[in-house]
């Protein structure tokens, strides 16, 4: 073999080792020497090609053609360093932009709002192999926190096989994706985990992580209200119960629970807020009494009742400014088809319903009793605010088996389906709060966790509650959901879409082809 | 630019004429509608889950599900962006190359045609073959958006559905850009498809070596990766760095396949 040849080969082979070294030393062994010595070798038979192929050089170098190779040379070096230059700028400085509709891949105004109130450093945490499907998102995930607080979030990725110590810290279970949430610095440093990798559970988690102490909400039970666990639900409607609203209460740092009324004389001293959802069996006087002293003392009370209950409440309401209308609340322009399902957009300026007006999100309320705003006979220091309405075109259906129109007696224009209601008791002994703090909402379905999917339905709720429990920085819009779009293809319709996407539509490519073909030939 | 305008609708005319781009369009149509029927058939069974229970029950992996775009169109993107990876070094494999093996490429070099005008031609009418091939995949959310039902009337996000169709569009064009080059350094046409894919498949896969990279690499890594690039922008993300980024690749292969051809001049 000639020695120009050898060199040309030798030449090859350092070549693929020079340039390879960097692989070595940061993907594959980490070594530094292993790289220095690839390196170190590859130079070397590249000289060995230098020194072989000498002739061939001199050669080039003295032709015309060497200028042009070296013009070539400088123009694509110097293009590359302007295009690198030019990646690193958008890469650093580049705009994003969220077409989605909905912006879902966005940070949500409650993230936000969350991640603006962090008051220390919370570090996040992702175990997750870096093969796991999840792995990208959550990166992103991640990135769009740190870039909306930049100072008080930071984030790290970990393989928890790679880091066991960690992960046993943690409490984390081998090859679980998890993401842990740590406040401040140091071993015990307080922690969450969030439930899952999405940006819900990531911002609930934060909530959670960030809470001073936990808010307790109260269900109250015994008079047919919806049930909280799935399991007490009808067995034939097994979606009415509160099971979804308990998770996300629960998820938001919330506790809730079940409470008797019956045999007692006062609501707990720990509870945050009270809840009546749905109760269709009248209260008893004695009940009433406890729910009456909550209020006088300062207490939070969320009431969502349905047309046609009965449950002994109006007395009380009446005293905070709510009469209950009879019959159903129906509008003849703003419904879904039914003019029974009210579609309102029609808000005040409260601040439990600003989230959904700056998002344009609009309510959807089935079968919805209105409510009528007492002017007297109210308690002292009560002031009633109402929240949402029905539009101009709205009445009191008061036969809604027999006619859908407005009739002689009935009430009818802007009617109220929602209101807030707060009474100053900062001069009540032993007060609970300064404020006593109601919303009265004349729908109780909405609640339940077969319409708990509706996203706007879902945030005046929450909202509704982080109002009269006090917690401002959860008066927000949460994380939207993609709208549910399906596709409803019986069998003939998926045969008929099989046959148009697999047979015709590659046949009918493949017959253009040969019929062109053919007429080619012929020509 | 009129020339290189000539040029391209001479390739074009060539592309349209020559049964080669009906089997590639065909192999395009008939492997994309087969995973796109695997799909619905996936995106049925997981809605028909979630009416049995409720999305807040499922798991958020399996979110995607509630709507035809992310469900079927942005994994359908993923799918004919894969194909294109075997497909457009095909397409682009004669741009130059077939000149050569029909010596009709010095033949090229003594008319008053510029380099760059060659080379610009050449590329417009590749593009334009590609454009097509993957045009023949819009079939599919068209096919969707007649079937597919949602509240708001209308089944898919089309802001979605096209950023991610100009996501593939833009990552036809890369492959174009990169083959064009590679034609351009030799006259066997299947050497060029060869080396095409071999280029871009690494080059796709750098994801999953900068996933087990360290920092600062790691990043670099997945700045120079097509799969991490298109990833955002199949979803319904514009980012600027990633329309940089492919108008990077595009424009240095042009001037690498420029060099190439003003190189021929020096020979």
């Amino acid at each position: 073999m000639k020695a120009t040849h050898l060199g040309q080969y030798l030449g090859a082979l350092g070549l693929m080792l020079l340039l390879s070294s960097p692989v070595t030393l940061f993907i594959t062994s980490g070594s530094l020497g292993a790289a220095i010595v690839k390196a170190g070798l590859g130079l070397v038979l590249v000289g060995v090609y230098l020194a072989t192929n000498l002739r061939s050089f001199r050669q080039f170098a003295t032709s015309q053609a060497s200028f042009a190779a070296l013009r070539s040379t400088l123009i694509v070096l110097g293009v590359l360093c302007g295009l690198v230059a030019l990646n690193y700028l958008a890469a650093t400085k580049g705009a994003r932009w969220d077409l989605t509709q909905g912006r879902i891949h966005s940070l949500s105004p409650q993230t936000v709002t969350a991640l603006e109130s962090l008051q220390e450093k919370v570090v996040a945490i992702g175990f997750i192999p870096p093969t796991h499907d999840a792995n990208a998102l959550l990166e992103s995930l991640f990135q769009r926190y740190h870039e909306q607080a930049p100072e008080r979030f930071e984030y790290q990725l970990l393989d928890p096989s790679s880091s066991p110590e960690l992960a046993a810290r943690f409490n984390l279970r081998p090859g679980q994706a998890s993401v842990v949430l740590v406040r401040g610095e140091g071993l015990n440093a307080p922690h969450t985990t969030a439930a899952s990798v999405s940006e819900q559970d990531l911002t609930n988690a934060l909530i959670r992580l960030t809470s001073v102490g936990t808010q307790r909400v109260y269900f109250i039970t015994g008079h047919g209200e919806w049930p909280l666990e799935k399991e007490q639900a009808n067995p034939t409607d097994p979606g009415a119960a509160l099971s979804e609203l308990r998770r996300q209460l629960l998820h938001e740092g919330y506790a809730a629970d079940a409470m008797y009324l019956v045999g007692t004389t006062d609501i707990p001293r720990d509870a945050s807020l009270v809840i009546i959802a749905g109760a269709r069996v009248p209260y008893t006087q004695p009940e009433v009494e406890v729910l009456r002293k909550y209020l006088a003392g300062g207490g939070r009370l969320l009431y969502f009742t349905d047309v046609g209950l009965e449950d002994g409440l109006g007395p009380l309401l009446a005293e905070y400014g709510i009469q209950l209308d009879e019959g159903v609340a129906a509008d003849s322009q703003f419904n879904s088809g039914n003019p029974y399902v009210l579609v309102s957009k029609f808000y005040s300026n409260h601040t439990i319903v600003q989230p959904l007006v700056q998002r344009n999100l609009t309510v959807q309320l089935p079968m919805v009793r209105s409510l009528g705003l007492l002017r007297e006979g109210m308690a002292p220091g009560v002031r009633v605010e109402p929240m949402v309405h029905t539009s101009q075109n709205g009445w009191v259906e008061t036969t809604p088996a027999q006619n859908a129109v407005p009739s002689d007696g009935e009430k009818a224009g802007q009617l109220t389906l929602a209101a807030a209601i707060t009474r100053d008791t900062s001069d009540v002994p032993d007060k609970r709060f300064g404020e006593a703090r109601l919303v009265v909402l004349g729908d109780a379905d909405l609640l339940l966790d077969s319409n708990w999917g509706h996203e706007p339905n879902r945030n005046l709720v929450m909202n509704a509650l982080a109002w009269a429990s006090h917690q401002v920085a959860r008066i927000t819009v949460r994380p939207p959901d993609r709208e549910v779009s399906t596709l409803e293809l019986d069998m003939s319709a998926v045969k008929r879409m099989r046959f148009i996407a697999t047979d015709l539509f590659p046949l009918t490519l493949m017959g253009l082809g040969i019929a062109i073909w053919l007429a080619r030939r012929h020509k | 630019m009129r020339t290189a305008l000539a040029i391209a609708r001479k390739e074009l005319s060539v592309y349209f004429t020559t049964p080669w781009a009906y089997g590639v369009f065909t192999a395009m149509a008939a492997l994309s509608s087969f995973l796109f029927v695997n799909l619905l058939v996936e995106f049925q069974l997981r809605q028909a889950e979630a009416r049995a229970t409720s999305w807040e029950q499922m798991s958020p992996n399996l979110h995607a599900y509630r709507n035809l775009t992310d469900g079927v169109v942005v994994p359908l993107w993923g799918i004919v962006i894969a194909i294109t990876l075997f497909v457009a070094p095909f397409l682009s494999m004669r741009l130059f190359a077939e000149e050569k093996r029909n010596k009709t490429f010095e033949l090229l070099m003594t008319v008053p045609v510029r380099s760059i005008e060659l080379v610009l031609g050449k590329y417009l009418g590749g593009l334009g073959i590609i454009t097509a091939t993957l045009g023949t995949t819009l079939i599919f959310p068209l096919l969707l958006s007649l079937h597919g039902h949602a509240e708001s009337g209308t089944a898919l996000d089309w802001a979605t559905v096209l950023l991610g169709f100009g996501g593939v569009l833009l990552w036809g064009a890369t492959c174009m850009a990169v083959g064009l080059f590679i034609s351009a350094l030799t006259e066997s046409q299947m050497l060029a498809a060869f080396l095409t894919f071999t280029v871009l498949l690494p080059w796709m896969m750098l994801t999953g070596v900068a996933q087990s990279a360290a920092e600062p690499l790691r990043s670099v890594l997945l700045h120079l990766s097509f799969d991490a690039q298109l990833h955002e922008m199949t979803r319904g993300i514009l980012e600027v760095k990633a329309l940089v980024f492919f108008a990077s690749v595009i424009a240095f292969s042009l001037l690498l396949t420029h060099r190439t051809v003003e190189a021929r001049r020096w020979a």
